[in-house]
């Protein structure tokens, strides 16, 4: 019932090609996030889902049904918006009942419905006022409410938590995810915020310049981003990606940056190294499989390790992020904890080589791909 | 340090200063505004003879109440009365069943038609009706309308759909699309959401638009002086001017036609008036 298709996608302004040929499937009850920086066609492809707008060209199919031309009163959707749309003349009952009313087909109570909908996102007593007296977590609330009040087979949301203070947008995230699993709702959830990507999902699909770059589950765009970009936008702080030759030396593989050299003789490297123009490699690591000697608990050598200096340390809490410096080379740390090291320290660094990514350097695509990042991003 | 630094230096004395300076400056633009009406209230309070006294009296005359009563049984004041209700009245409406749907296309919808009929509305209120008098004329000479409210009406909505249009379409625009689109997802056709969502939405800004435009209408000299040439057609403005004409002009009964031609302009702008800067400010 709630299953969404998009076929071949394309939508073009004129001469500016909003989203370029994008497809991707839906399972009914599944929680896609839409990640991507602002402009990457994220809200475009939503709206065109919404019915909205209209592709260029391909097809949108919900239910099995071709839906690519039909307006939105006659899919079966339900939208959320960033300002949340409430419509301030009506009171917020009015506004939950709005689509019973208007997609006209409702047999039960209707007031029975808004009532019981409204308790369970407690906002039952706000009933008879007006969006403006309620505060920004209530209308949050109305807007949903709004939303779930028919039930559809798709819901669609376009960055509805980003007016929201941090906080609030946690507390509101874990209600969304709390309501997407108990109504068992097929949902398209987009946002710029990589974070929510990380934490929300089932899948997630990555967009840039109107292409999607990856759809897969978060644990697989974490740890096997497709590209460059996916690297660089999921996780943070960013991934440390730099050029790196690569040479094969007493049945071991050395990577070679700027500012360090990394060795290793397990066997995947060689693998990996098959057929690889040795001097179009990026090498990327993330900033949290980089470790201080005395924070390890397993066994490491000299072949991953390297000594840089420590130009800023930012304490944030939980976690320290150690900019530091090779030969010119800058690069991001990320250790739990604090440290006692300070500015202008010297510090010997551990890499952790399970860890590596390795992109082309022309492509900027992975090297190693898994069959799953590959099928999904087609 | 001069005075004027010290005084400078001191916030609440500055404040005080620019609100003597704003009460002063208030006094003196209400004065101006408001002075002819006193006079007019004045003089259609005088006999013939007090009125054109020189130097002229402005205060202890002999209060002729009856001249009100006058005004009305022994000239065409209420006939003027009446077609200036009527004029105004369909008018307004007819440029709102115009005009707001006009307003909702352009701002809604980007097309170069939309462009095109938003320079049209702008070149309307450039170009100054006396120009186009001659043609306007002769197009309902040619219709044989000449002193019918119809074509009063005609010529009037022609003028006053654009300044719907206009006033309009600015509080379309400061609405969020999204109000739109979301009446969209929830349901409504986009002429479902214009009527349900949009227009009760800009409400403060439709009834600015009405009560401006029926009290141009109302005001309005030059279109009715045109096209009107008796009793039929004419309303207050005209009605009053021609009173005037005679040799002997009975300035105290005019300007009780006059004071009496306020009434229903106060009455509209009494029960709009929250509506009407409310809608001004919102674009």
């Amino acid at each position: 019932m709630g299953k969404l298709e998009l076929k071949n996608i394309t939508k073009r302004f004129g001469d500016i090609v909003a989203v370029n040929n994008i497809s991707f499937e839906l399972d009914d009850g599944d929680l896609l996030v839409l990640v991507g920086p602002s402009g990457c066609g994220k809200s475009t492809t939503l709206r065109m889902i919404a019915g909205l707008e209209t592709p260029t060209e391909g097809q949108v199919l919900i239910g099995g049904e071709d839906v690519t031309n039909v307006t939105p009163k006659y899919r079966d959707i339900a939208m959320v918006y960033q300002d949340l749309a409430l419509y301030p003349h009506k009171t917020v009952r009015e506004n939950i009942e709005f689509p019973l009313e208007m997609r006209g087909n409702y047999q039960g109570d209707k007031e029975k419905k808004v009532r019981e909908i409204a308790n369970t996102l407690e906002i039952g007593e706000m009933l008879d006022r007006y969006p403006s007296e309620l505060s920004g977590g209530q209308q949050q609330r109305v807007a949903l409410g709004r939303a779930i009040i028919r039930d559809p087979s798709v819901f669609l949301m376009d960055e509805p938590l980003s007016s929201l203070d941090a906080k609030l947008r946690n507390t509101m995230r874990s209600e969304i995810l709390q309501i997407q699993q108990t109504l068992n709702e097929t949902m398209v959830y987009v946002t710029h915020d990589q974070e929510i990507g990380m934490t929300l999902g089932d899948k997630i699909a990555v967009m840039n310049d109107g292409e999607l770059q990856q759809l897969a589950e978060p644990k697989v765009i974490y740890n096997e981003p497709a590209n460059e970009f996916v690297a660089n936008f999921i996780g943070s702080p960013d991934m440390n990606i730099i050029d790196a030759d690569v040479r094969e030396s007493d049945g071991a593989v050395e990577f070679t940056t700027e500012g360090f050299t990394l060795r290793s003789s397990s066997i995947s490297f060689k693998d990996l190294i098959q057929g690889v123009d040795k001097n179009t490699v990026r090498l990327g690591i993330r900033p949290q499989d980089i470790y201080l000697p005395e924070n390890l608990t397993w066994e490491y050598n000299d072949d991953q390790t390297f000594t840089a200096d420590l130009t800023l340390i930012e304490d944030v809490g939980s976690v320290s992020n150690l900019h530091v410096e090779v030969n010119g080379l800058e690069l991001m740390v990320q250790i739990s904890g604090m440290t006692d090291l300070k500015a202008g320290d010297s510090v010997t660094l551990v890499v952790d080589m399970e860890k590596l990514h390795f992109f082309d350097k022309k492509t900027e695509k992975r090297f190693t791909d898994t069959p799953r990042a590959l099928a999904e991003a087609e | 340090m001069g005075l004027w630094e010290r005084i400078n230096q001191n916030q609440a004395l500055i404040n005080q200063l620019h609100r003597a300076v704003a009460i002063v400056v208030l006094g003196l633009v209400l004065i101006w505004l408001f002075f002819p009406i006193l006079w007019a209230l004045e003089t259609s309070l005088k006999t013939r003879a007090a009125t054109v006294a020189s130097p002229p009296i402005y205060w202890g005359f002999d209060v002729q109440w009856q001249n009100f009563i006058l005004v009305w049984t022994e000239t065409a004041l209420p006939t003027y009365i009446f077609n200036g209700l009527f004029i105004a009245t369909v008018t307004t409406i007819l440029s709102l069943i115009l005009g707001v749907p006009h307003a909702y296309a352009i701002s809604m919808y980007q097309s170069r038609l939309g462009d095109a009929s938003l320079l049209l509305v702008t070149i309307t209120r450039i170009v100054p009706p006396i120009t186009i008098l001659v043609p306007i004329y002769f197009i309902f000479s040619s219709l044989n309308l000449i002193n019918t409210k119809v074509a009063i009406i005609i010529a009037q909505t022609a003028f006053l759909e654009p300044f719907v249009v206009w006033i309009v379409k600015g509080s379309f625009d400061s609405k969020s699309r999204s109000l739109i689109d979301s009446a969209r997802t929830d349901g409504c056709t986009k002429f479902q959401a214009f009527y349900k969502i949009m227009i009760p939405v800009s409400l403060p800004g439709i009834l600015s638009a009405t009560t401006i435009a029926w009290l141009l209408s109302w005001t309005t000299f030059l279109s009715v002086f045109l096209l009107a040439t008796g009793p039929q057609a004419q309303t207050v403005p005209v009605g009053v001017f021609e009173l005037a004409q005679d040799t002997f002009t009975p300035w105290n009964l005019i300007s009780a036609a006059a004071i009496i031609g306020i009434i229903p302009s106060l009455a509209i702008v009494t029960v709009f008036q929250k509506y009407i800067i409310r809608g001004l400010v919102e674009q």
